[in-house]
């Protein structure tokens, strides 16, 4: 509680908050192939 | 919708395309068994933006002038280590479970390729004939708008910019590490 009250008067910052703005998440292409489905071997 | 995932010798191939007529004294170094593919404007913008910012946690003060990152004890070579390691801690961080506790967890990783297609390269980019100015950059395996297929992508992590290699600065390039 101590904590957000601080956060939001002096615009406290949390380790996680500096992690989040230095550490964004990655992007990737995306693989546009269908995904190949499993059959399985007819006996 | 899964993330694209490249092998070592599929990647190997795109930067001998790339390089028409490499030097067979160059050492290609691929160190992990598969690359995710990363998006190449989110690169050039977002990631290289909170590189910046990490450069300054970690003590790397930014100078005014050309050479803004470079120090006499820390420069080209040292700033594309650094830049390809910052991306891979972004590749880990985005995508930290395990094997095991991916396959239990509720919440998924990204992708679970080995590595990131992002790598440094060492050429030579001097411009007057019988010269010599040796320089390391990044190069990353990405798909440019608009593109169907993957290409190389070469940045200056000094100034975040993209570089056009000449044909000559292609060939010259004795050292890469992906």
């Amino acid at each position: 509680m101590v904590r957000k009250i601080l956060k939001k008067l002096f615009k406290f910052k949390d380790i996680e908050d500096y992690h989040a703005e230095l550490y964004p998440e990655m992007k990737y292409i995306e693989d546009l192939q269908p995904k190949k489905k499993y059959k399985r071997a007819k006996k | 919708m899964s993330v694209l995932s490249i092998t070592g010798q599929e990647l190997l191939d795109i930067v001998h395309k790339d390089v028409d007529d490499f030097s067979l004294d160059a050492g290609y170094y691929i160190t992990d068994s598969s690359y995710a593919v990363p998006e190449l404007t989110y690169m050039m913008s977002n990631v290289y933006n909170s590189f910046t910012k990490w450069l300054k946690f970690i003590g790397l003060d930014r100078k005014p002038g050309q050479k803004q990152f470079w120090h006499r004890k820390f420069d080209c070579e040292n700033l594309a280590s650094l830049y390809k390691s910052y991306c891979d801690l972004l590749h880990y961080k985005t995508n930290p479970l395990s094997f095991t506790e991916n396959s239990k967890a509720k919440k998924k990783n990204k992708s679970d390729s080995e590595g990131l297609a992002v790598g440094t390269i060492w050429y030579d980019n001097s411009k007057a004939p019988n010269s010599q100015n040796l320089h390391a950059i990044n190069a990353v395996i990405t798909q440019r708008p608009g593109a169907k297929n993957l290409s190389v992508v070469y940045i200056e992590p000094n100034n975040g910019s993209q570089l056009t290699l000449t044909k000559k600065e292609k060939e010259s390039i004795w050292y890469a590490k992906f």
